[in-house]
Order: C-alpha cells, then sequence, then structure tokens
C-alpha cells in the first residue's frame, strides 16, 4: 500500500518535471548566489578591517592614547572618550561576517568561540598593517586641506587633529612660558588658553617656545588646569 | 546496469539532462526519507507531502551538487531543511535555540565498538517513539541510530562541527535515559 502511494508521488513528480512544472534552477543561478556570497563577505571584511585601523589611528592622532599615560584621571578619561561606537559596529560587522562564513565548510567546521576570534585576529592584523602604511594620514592632509574627493568621509579625519574643549583635550604650540604655566595656541592659530601644569611640573625645564603639546585638563574659560601634559610634534 | 550507478553518477546523469534518472534517485532515499521525516517529525498526517516537498527540492536544485562529494548528505541536507520548516509551521516560539555546544571545540570519538553495543538499544526506544525529546536532539538520535549515519555526514548536514555531534549524541542520550527510566530501561 506504501509502495503504492510513493510510485504514485514519484510518478507525480516525474510528470511535473516532465511537464515543466518543476524546472531545474540553471548552474548560473547558483554561481550568482555564491558570487554575491563571497563578494558581501570580503566587502564586510574590508570595512571591518578599514575601520579597526581607523579606530587606532583615532585614537593615535587625537592624542587620546597618550591619556593612558597620565595616571589614573587619564585611564578613566581615556575610558569615557574611546570610540565604543566604532568598536560596537565593528563587533557587529564581524558578527554579520561569521554568519556569512558559517554558510561556508571551513565556516560550520569549526566552532563558533574560534571562528569569531579568528576573524578579530586577522581583521586586527590586516587592520595594524595599514596603520603601518600613511593610509589614513594621506586621508587626514587631504581631509585637513579639505581636497579629499569622497564627500562624507571627512568628517571623520578633519579635526582629529584639533583641541577639543568639551573633552578637556588640548593641543597646540607654545606661544609663551611661565614658571608654572604656559600659553598655547592651536594649530588653527585662532584662540589661545593658559595652561596652568601639576605641582611640581618644572615648566622652564621641560618646555620651550615653539613645542607642540598635548595637554589634558579641566577647561575654566581660557584657562586650562592641566592633570597630563606631553610635548609631541605636530605630525604624532 | 543502470542500479550500478552510484548515487552521484545518477545525480551528474540528472545535472546533464537525463530526468529519468531522477526516478531511481527517488526509490533509493524514499523509505530513508520517509523514515526519518516520520520519526523527526513526529506527525503522522502529511509526511507524504513534505518528502514530496523534499524530492522537488532536490530536483531544482541539483545543479548545485558537487559530483564530486556525496550525495547523501547532500540530499539529508535538504530533508533537514524541509522537515525543520515543517515542524515550525506547528509549533508556536522558535525551534533552534542558540547551541551552546556550537561555541567551543569538543574532542569525541565516533566508537563503532560503543555505537554497535547501544544501536540495538536505543534503536529499540527510538522506535517507540521519540516525542518527547525536543527536535535538537530527536533528529540526531535519527541521524546516529536510526539512518545509521556517521559523525562527519551528521555534521555536513547539520552544518555543525563534528565534535558538536559527539556532544549532542550524549546529550541526546542523557535526555533519553531521562525520559525513558520509567521504563526500566538501562541505556
Amino acid at each position: 500500500m506504501e509502495n503504492e502511494n510513493f510510485k504514485n508521488k514519484k510518478e507525480e513528480i516525474l510528470e511535473k518535471i516532465r511537464k515543466g512544472e518543476v524546472k531545474m534552477r540553471p548552474k548560473a543561478f547558483f554561481l550568482a548566489k555564491i558570487s554575491l556570497l563571497v563578494f558581501v563577505a570580503f566587502i564586510t571584511f574590508v570595512v571591518s578591517v578599514l575601520l579597526v585601523s581607523y579606530t587606532w589611528f583615532n585614537l593615535r592622532a587625537g592624542g587620546h592614547i597618550l591619556l593612558l599615560s597620565f595616571g589614573g584621571r587619564g585611564f578613566f578619561e581615556f575610558f569615557l572618550l574611546f570610540p565604543w561606537f566604532l568598536l560596537l559596529i565593528d563587533v557587529m560587522l564581524i558578527l554579520f561576517l561569521d554568519s556569512l562564513l558559517k554558510k561556508f565548510k571551513f565556516g560550520y567546521h569549526h566552532p563558533v568561540l574560534f571562528v569569531f576570534l579568528g576573524s578579530i585576529l586577522v581583521i586586527t592584523l590586516a587592520g595594524s598593517m595599514i596603520n603601518m602604511t600613511s593610509f589614513h594620514k594621506n586621508i587626514m592632509q587631504m581631509a585637513e586641506n579639505k581636497k579629499l574627493p569622497i564627500p562624507g568621509v571627512g568628517g571623520f579625519y578633519s579635526d582629529l587633529r584639533k583641541s577639543h574643549e568639551e573633552s578637556g583635550l588640548f593641543r597646540g604650540i607654545i606661544v609663551s612660558l611661565a614658571t608654572s604655566s604656559f600659553i598655547i595656541r592651536g594649530k588653527e592659530g585662532t584662540k589661545t588658553f593658559e595652561v596652568f601644569t601639576p605641582k611640581g611640573f618644572g615648566v622652564i625645564t621641560f618646555l620651550n617656545v615653539g613645542d607642540t603639546v598635548f595637554v589634558a585638563g579641566d577647561v575654566e574659560g581660557n584657562m586650562v588646569r592641566a592633570y597630563g601634559i606631553r610635548r609631541i610634534s605636530y605630525e604624532d | 546496469m543502470i542500479s550500478e550507478f552510484s548515487d552521484e553518477k545518477l545525480a551528474e546523469l540528472v545535472q546533464n539532462g537525463d530526468t529519468d534518472k531522477f526516478g531511481i534517485l527517488m526509490e533509493r532515499y524514499q523509505a530513508k526519507l520517509f523514515r526519518y521525516g516520520k520519526k523527526f517529525i513526529s506527525r503522522d498526517d502529511n509526511i507524504e507531502d513534505v518528502v514530496q516537498d523534499v524530492f522537488i527540492k532536490t530536483y531544482q536544485n541539483i545543479q548545485s551538487f558537487d559530483v564530486t562529494q556525496k550525495f547523501s548528505p547532500w540530499i539529508y541536507r535538504i530533508a533537514h531543511n524541509t522537515y525543520i520548516n515543517s515542524i515550525k509551521k506547528t509549533i508556536t516560539g522558535p525551534l533552534y535555540l542558540f547551541d551552546f555546544d556550537t561555541i567551543l571545540s569538543h574532542t569525541v570519538v565516533d566508537d563503532p565498538i560503543v555505537r554497535e553495543k547501544e544501536q540495538k538499544e536505543i534503536k529499540e526506544i527510538v522506535d517507540r517513539g521519540l516525542k518527547e525529546v525536543e527536535p535538537k536532539y530527536r533528529e540526531i538520535l535519527i541521524l546516529y541510530y536510526i539512518e545509521d549515519l556517521s559523525y562527519k555526514e551528521i555534521a555536513e548536514i547539520l552544518r555543525i562541527p563534528i565534535g558538536t555531534v559527539g556532544v549532542r549524541i550524549m546529550r541526546a542520550k542523557e535526555i533519553l535515559k531521562e525520559k525513558y527510566k520509567d521504563l526500566k530501561i538501562d541505556l
């Protein structure tokens, strides 16, 4: 009975195939599907690598990384000012990439954690390699000179090397020195700040007029009570 | 002569336009897929229609089959997806919650001696019905003990690491033990 039933079903399917009601999808369809998958995975990988390298470049160019050498307060401020949003986007991109990799044999044959950690490792390595080149620096210089050909990207770079009063981070050239304070002017030359150094900091010993400095402190009008000062080259 | 052709060869012939050979593939897999579906879906009605759906999908997608690979895990994968969709229609809530066993690596060996020892007993229990066991574990017991597939084949069908197959079978046996302890069957 069951056999007879199956025979009928089998014939029904073969009949549908013969009549063209059930059609075989062409090989090109599957090739296009896999190509699209590979393309999306590749783009996700590239965007993820660029985002990781930009995050690291942002910390360096914006001076945030120097906060780590300014003691406990510096650590705290670094934590507050860290671009968590970029990190979150990158983690989401990596998770999306992993879900794409799961469609491939090497993706689903390995434990989720291994694939995730492997992706992070490869993306971090690739991002570090980009940071060894002048890729982001060139984009930043073009953005600062308003010569960036791609619209919308400039905003990520143009303000990196400026002072950020709202965050208590200042970058400028020393124009005059006093015993326990000095005056800095931003490279853009618009605003000056008098920086009061932490107790025991030898202004005359460590600094000279014309030096570029990175300062972290609390701003009160045009005065900054610094908890960390570091001499840098503008290129830093 | 035709019956001597391997599944892979028949699939290749179908890919090249010999659609009648698809009938032979259907004959070869109908009993297996029917049994797998009946036990996994755990519902008596419509199994034949669901299996018919599996064969239609197999034909539609046969050009994506790599003839250098084994045909069996490939068609079982289609069956797995079709059965999951069929179960989803009848239950409320998510069917497969995130599987923590796929996060880490596990070292579990597919031991043929242990398998042989357990096979008869567990097959008997599985045959009595697995309705009480959740689909994730029910399916792996069917594939391993009833369909007699290897860890590697099951990993391919379910798209999970081989180590996870071993852990899931182990957990499935523990769940079976719990569910069937009233029957006083020692697993």
